[in-house]
């Protein structure tokens, strides 16, 4: 039998602990047993080549350059029960609405530093805070509208956030492209169940940008990136191809005596209302920010404070996207909100507080140190599994620069059954989900599951290695009816088809 | 609404597939048309790197002028930047930051392309190797026209990609004159000697200079009587009715600009053009004659080039000034 031997020795994400498998993936884990490894297998490699032929890739740094590598995606999907995954869905706007909140507060009139709650010199001394944005207004306050969040499931099934990247989130696409692969891979399992469906998500955030601005709907969008160099170019000409909007550089560009953000075309310039920029602030803007930035835009930043663009996220998001602003997102949701956190924040001590810091360097062997202000799985330690000479240097860094590093306990990350050279094994993965704000909220089905290909390893990130799974959010409530929806009909509303959901219902 | 920039990438799109079509075509005719000439005969590779403007890029390299050096320098070489392997790299990275606009399969196609040219032109110095591989390339650029002609709206993003494909067309027929058909000529003006008291190679050589273009079969159908240097030059040049003839491709050219937001200035230039073209004395077949003619021709195709480039891929950056005097707000 496939899972015969088959033995996790953390929470697994198909199969429980007397080794049957949970109820939302019943199906799934039915559907491998009968079509045997060998089949597994060259599924796998059909996968595989459907990857390569797209141009699936993403991008890796080795000595400053850049090489394309084919997307790494295990086929066996990740389940979570619609349950459990209702419950995330509304966590997570919780944490996006209260961080908006800090974001505009911090801007504004800094109330929770009045309170006492966060301590104020915390914020001043944050890479991401940014002066210039002091009494700036966004569209319905909203700073951040598009938050990528990292969340890890634990050995007691505990589901915590990790991160909340607020910069400039990716993964998105390769969500949407797994799904897209999977539904070829295990076409009759999609109409066997009631798989929650992902590709909503570009006309969602489409959506959400049209809402900051005044003109709605006529709005003219783009996408803003660093160039066909960056790691995430290949996310940035997706979703702009998925949107139907124009994908940018900075030297497309012009910013106007009159404040106003034009595009260079070929019938001239055309004024740009909403700027979908994945590129970082201190490059955006030359004029004001750094001035050696060759991808940014001179003037984007007079055009956003008079209100003549709105950028997404805004400028200055990044001060609530540092792990030691992090440890005070459950207290903001208490202190705008009035309400309790629905997710749960893994404990994290911050160094630069004297206490912390002491019990840290005194247990650097089974926390993981992680710098405040990276991404991308750089510069992390995990103290269980480094060598005395890493834990050496990391305990220097801690001392030198405090401020720069938080730490936290290892968590026993969930396994998910993937295929290893022949055999299902458990790997360890996280879960990144997107979730939007504006005018509305929405968060994605699931979202991009990473996960470790070494055996044992915690280190999910792509670029160090790791691969990708596609996410099933299952109804197991739903009653799946396989009847062809009649054509000519108008009736949706009495429709008994119960495998619709929440993102079935665009206009 | 179309992005200067990706305005230029299409163009360039154009450009690098059309010329990587156009040299690999070049390579397997020279490569076939050894067989047909005796042993003794002087196989003139170094020609191929005229009409690829490469011979400077390959005298920096090599001192020999043999034909596996020149093929693999026209092939494989990325120190040469007309080389097919970086014209068909350049090409993809044309259509990576334009892909949004095209059809998936264009993509795939072309991704397809340079999976094949990166992994197979380091094995052009056997020539059966060497004609599989230009074949295969050839034929992907056929299917990638075609992804093109039958799948993708008339839009100005079909018009910047067939500018630049029929420029690079029209530049590529009037090199291949040059260098070749002038040499030709060259040899004792044999283009004007009667049937009889020619070599008989001189026939394989213009039948070469067609295929090379891939006008064979066309200027067949299309002449009377047997092969002469001045109805092949004539052919070439004139005849609207063939894809690759200057004539032809100028006529594009003009159709498409004329469907273009501004057409002031390489209207102008496109003009000029036509008129240096047609300024070529058809009865004239000498040598000195015909090479002058291409370069002024050649002049006349940069002009229209850097008109296309003033107009719509660095127009100026204020908005009072672009050409189109207009602001759509």
């Amino acid at each position: 039998m496939l899972f015969s031997d088959y033995q996790p020795n953390t929470f697994d994400e198909l199969i429980d602990v007397d080794g049957t498998p949970r109820t939302a993936a019943a199906g799934l884990v039915r559907h491998l047993e009968r079509l045997g490894i060998e089949e597994i297998e060259e599924r796998q490699v059909a996968a595989n080549l459907g990857i390569e032929a797209a141009g699936i890739t993403f991008t890796v740094y080795d000595e400053g350059t850049g090489i394309d590598r084919a997307w790494p995606f295990d086929i066996v999907p990740r389940v979570i029960s619609r349950r459990d995954w209702d419950r995330v869905d509304a966590g997570l706007v919780q944490r996006l609405v209260a961080l908006n909140h800090f974001i505009d507060d911090v801007y504004g009139e800094q109330a929770i530093f009045d309170e006492g709650l966060v301590p104020a010199e915390l914020i001043a001394e944050s890479p991401g805070y940014r002066p210039e944005c002091r009494g700036a207004h966004p569209a319905h306050n909203v700073w951040a509208n598009i938050c990528g969040s990292d969340l890890v499931r634990g050995e007691d099934g505990t589901i915590y956030v990790l991160e909340d990247n607020l910069r400039v989130p990716s993964g998105v696409s390769y969500m949407l492209e797994n799904r897209q692969i999977t539904k070829r891979v295990f076409p009759d399992l999609f109409v066997e169940q009631s798989i929650l469906p992902v590709d909503a998500y570009p006309e969602r955030l489409r959506r959400i940008l049209a809402s900051l601005s005044a003109k709605g709907a006529d709005a003219v969008i783009v996408v803003l990136t660093p160039g066909v160099f960056n790691s995430a170019y290949f996310e940035h000409s997706f979703l702009a191809r998925q949107m139907g909007v124009e994908l940018v550089e900075g030297r497309d560009l012009f910013v106007d005596e009159d404040d106003i953000v034009y595009l260079r075309t070929i019938h001239g310039p055309i004024q740009v209302d909403v700027i979908y920029r994945r590129v970082d602030d201190t490059f955006l803007d030359p004029e004001v920010f750094r001035a050696d930035s060759t991808v940014g835009t001179p003037g984007l930043m007079r055009a956003w404070r008079a209100n003549n663009v709105a950028i997404a996220n805004a400028p200055g998001t990044g001060v609530a996207d540092d792990k030691a602003v992090y440890a005070y997102v459950p207290d903001m949701i208490r202190f705008y909100l009035h309400e309790e956190p629905i997710l749960v924040n893994v404990p994290t001590y911050q160094c630069g507080i004297d206490e912390d810091r002491a019990y840290v360097l005194d247990h650097l062997e089974e926390l993981v140190v992680k710098p405040a202000n990276e991404s991308g799985g750089y510069g992390i330690i995990i103290g269980p599994s480094a060598t005395p000479d890493e834990l050496q240097q990391c305990a220097k860094g801690i001392r030198n620069d405090p401020r720069g590093f938080v730490a936290q306990p290892v968590i026993n990350l969930s396994v998910v059954p993937t295929l290893c050279e022949g055999v299902l094994a458990p790997r360890h993965v996280d879960l990144r989900p997107f979730s939007l704000l504006g005018a509305e909220s929405y968060v994605t089905c699931g979202g991009l599951t990473r996960v470790a290909r070494v055996e044992g390893s915690l280190v999910v990130n792509s670029s160090q290695g790791g691969g990708s799974k596609d996410t099933w959010v299952v109804d197991t409530d739903a009653v799946v009816t396989t009847v062809i929806p009649p054509t000519n009909s108008n009736t949706s509303n009495t429709s008994n088809t119960s495998n619709t959901s929440k993102e079935g219902d665009t206009p | 609404m179309m992005l200067s920039r990706t305005a230029e990438n299409l163009y360039w799109l154009g450009r690098h597939l059309e010329r990587a079509e156009a040299v690999s075509r070049i390579i397997r005719e020279h490569t076939k048309l050894l067989v047909d000439l005796p042993i003794d005969v002087e196989s003139d590779w170094a020609s191929l790197l005229s009409i690829t403007g490469a011979a400077e890029s390959y005298s920096e390299r090599y001192s020999d002028a043999d034909e596996v050096g020149i093929v693999s320098h026209l092939m494989a070489d990325i120190g040469n930047p007309t080389s097919v392997i970086r014209t068909v790299a350049a090409a993809r990275e044309n259509l990576r930051v334009t892909r949004q606009l095209m059809p998936g399969s264009l993509w795939e196609c072309v991704n397809r392309l340079h999976s094949t040219v990166a992994t197979s032109a380091g094995n052009c110095s056997a020539r059966g190797s060497r004609l599989d591989l230009a074949s295969s390339i050839i034929s992907s650029s056929q299917q990638i026209v075609g992804i093109l002609a039958s799948t993708v709206s008339r839009d100005d993003a079909f018009s910047f990609y067939e500018l630049g494909r029929n420029i690079e067309r029209a530049d590529m027929t009037t090199r291949v004159l040059d260098v070749r058909a002038a040499s030709l000529l060259s040899d004792g003006a044999r283009g004007t000697l009667p049937p009889a008291d020619r070599s008989p190679y001189e026939d394989v050589r213009w039948m070469g200079v067609l295929r090379s273009l891939g006008a064979q079969h066309m200027y067949t159908r299309s002449s009377v009587g047997s092969i002469s240097g001045e109805s092949v030059v004539d052919f070439l040049v004139e005849d609207l009715r063939f894809p690759r003839s200057v004539n032809h491709c100028l006529s594009r050219i003009d159709h498409i600009l004329d469907a273009l937001p501004v057409r002031k200035l390489p209207g102008e230039r496109s003009a000029e053009l036509k008129r240096t073209v047609a300024a070529r004395s058809a009865s004239d077949v000498d040598a000195v004659v015909l090479r002058d003619w291409v370069d002024q021709v050649q002049l006349g195709i940069e002009g229209l080039h850097g008109s296309l480039a003033s107009t719509f891929f660095t127009p100026e950056t204020t908005k009072s000034l672009h050409p189109s005097g207009r602001v759509v707000v």
